[in-house]
């Protein structure tokens, strides 16, 4: 869905400043950098306040870069908070002497000095503690955040592109786990087209399934019953397996042990 | 006993105690094996039983506060420390169903998950614990959210303790204490649960929409209040 500003928020443009994140060899720990043009600050009441805010899904730190005038880098600049740097983005607010956000941009990805290594694809992956589930689908409420596929911290999450015993058990459930979303529970935040696919994944999903041959217009899916939409879920990830030909790999494998 | 640790294997046994508790024949004795066969010393700090009564989460909060205070360990992601206390204080934090059966609900809440801050929080120790200390026990400001008793979160503390972002937010969590705790009685007021107008999960709904314009470190806990729609008047007016 297309969103409007009607807060006379300014907008803080990807030209207006530079933003970085940078690992530590030999620990899961980033830091970032930050400039910003002063061009775009001097637009600002001195006495406003720079925050800059690192956030993915609930975790969260922020970061004082102080007033507009005299504007001081956060001394502590480590994202400690955070289990994965891949997934971090940052919010950079100028703030009022009130509270009001006078200028905002949301959603910003740091250049990375690991950038080569991040997905780029429609599926992010992370290892996590999943209390003896081996992996689990999220959603998240932002409706650009590409889901998060979850596996379990000892199963090393880059197995996934190797083994294809963990392949072939994960990725048509975690499909259909996705069609099901789509199809089910989109309401109002999909129009079962790919337009919007730089701001909402379930477009760039959508397209995926184009590419695919399996494309469903608004109407098709709005003539749809729930046995309909669940038979062409069916049918679309039993196309994927075998496009991606898990059957014969995974017996192939078998036979080999 | 002293403060200590569970080991991996003792953690692995506190999971399957969770898991079966209904049907361990002395559950107590069970416990204390756990304890006793798998705990490391920590700090020889006394761990004495928590006396408050009904086990209020801002006394034992407290308690807790204190304790860890005096040790030498970095409590804030330890897994094992925090999977021992709520072994050893399992009698403070669990509460039995109507059935007199235990329901101690997901893994979580008993050992804490630090890779993900949605689950983190639901800790029935730590959860509290982190608040506690994050605005170093102001009452003013924590009153709201540690209101209650240890073993049931309640509504204000689910819905506005799971964002990182609001639980670090000293204005929002001075406003949730001034809507929802009444000072006379100590206890949440009437209506704070539930769904209904005004109550905590309206104001995590508002307090989303509010996020695109106002900053919830910056702006004060007055002027939030005032910001809020009608539904909330009943609250505000008795602050």
């Amino acid at each position: 869905m297309r969103k409007y500003n009607y807060t006379g928020r300014k907008k803080i443009n990807k030209e207006d400043f530079v933003l970085s994140m940078h690992s530590i060899s030999e620990s899961n720990n980033s830091y970032f950098e930050f400039e910003i043009e002063e061009s775009i600050t001097s637009l600002f009441n001195p006495a406003s306040n720079l925050v800059l805010e690192a956030y993915h899904r609930a975790t969260f730190m922020r970061f004082d870069w102080g007033k507009i005038n005299n504007l001081k880098p956060a001394k502590d600049r480590y994202l400690t908070a955070f289990t994965d740097p891949e997934f971090i983005q940052f919010r950079i607010k100028i703030i009022s002497e009130l509270g009001m956000i006078e200028a905002l941009a949301d959603q910003v990805k740091p250049e990375s000095d690991r950038e080569k290594s991040y997905s780029q694809g429609i599926l992010a992956v992370q290892n996590t503690d999943l209390e003896g589930s081996i992996w689990e689908i999220e959603f998240d409420e932002d409706d650009n955040v590409n889901p998060l596929l979850k596996i379990d911290t000892e199963i090393d999450k880059n197995r996934l592109n190797h083994n294809i015993q963990l392949k072939a058990s994960i990725l048509p459930r975690a499909f259909h786990a996705i069609l099901t979303e789509i199809l089910f529970f989109s309401g109002e935040a999909f129009d079962f087209t790919t337009e919007e696919k730089d701001t909402n994944w379930r477009s760039r999903w959508w397209l995926f399934c184009e590419k695919l041959d399996r494309k469903l217009s608004f109407d098709e899916v709005s003539g749809m019953t729930e046995e309909d939409k669940k038979a062409w879920i069916d049918a679309t990830v039993a196309f994927f397996s075998r496009k991606m030909n898990f059957k014969n790999d995974l017996l192939d494998s078998l036979l080999d042990t | 006993m002293k403060l200590s640790k569970l080991s991996k294997d003792g953690i692995n046994e506190f999971i399957d105690f969770i898991d079966n508790i209904n049907t361990i024949e002395d559950v107590e004795r069970r416990r204390q094996q756990i304890l006793n066969d798998h705990s490391s010393l920590v700090d020889d700090i006394e761990c004495k039983p928590i006396s408050s009564s009904p086990q209020s989460k801002l006394e034992v909060t407290k308690y807790l506060f204190n304790l860890l205070e005096q040790s030498s360990v970095s409590a804030e992601t330890d897994k094992e420390l925090w999977s021992w206390l709520s072994l050893y204080y399992f009698d403070t934090i669990h509460k039995k169903n109507k059935n007199n059966e235990y329901t101690l609900g997901e893994i979580n809440k008993w050992i804490p998950n630090f890779e993900d801050y949605r689950k983190y929080y639901r800790h029935l120790l730590l959860g509290p614990w982190n608040i506690y200390k994050q605005h170093k026990g102001d009452i003013d400001t924590i009153s709201g959210i540690l209101c209650g008793e240890i073993h049931t979160p309640g509504d204000v503390y689910e819905q506005l303790a799971s964002r990182q972002e609001w639980i670090t937010s000293s204005q929002i969590q001075k406003a949730v204490t001034k809507l929802y705790y009444d000072h006379n009685n100590m206890s949440l007021k009437k209506g704070s649960g539930g769904k209904g107008g005004g109550s905590a999960r309206r104001l995590s709904d508002v307090l989303k929409q509010f996020n695109m314009n106002y900053d919830f470190y910056a702006i004060k806990s007055d002027d939030l209040i005032n910001l809020l729609p009608k539904e909330f008047d009943r609250f505000k007016s008795a602050y």
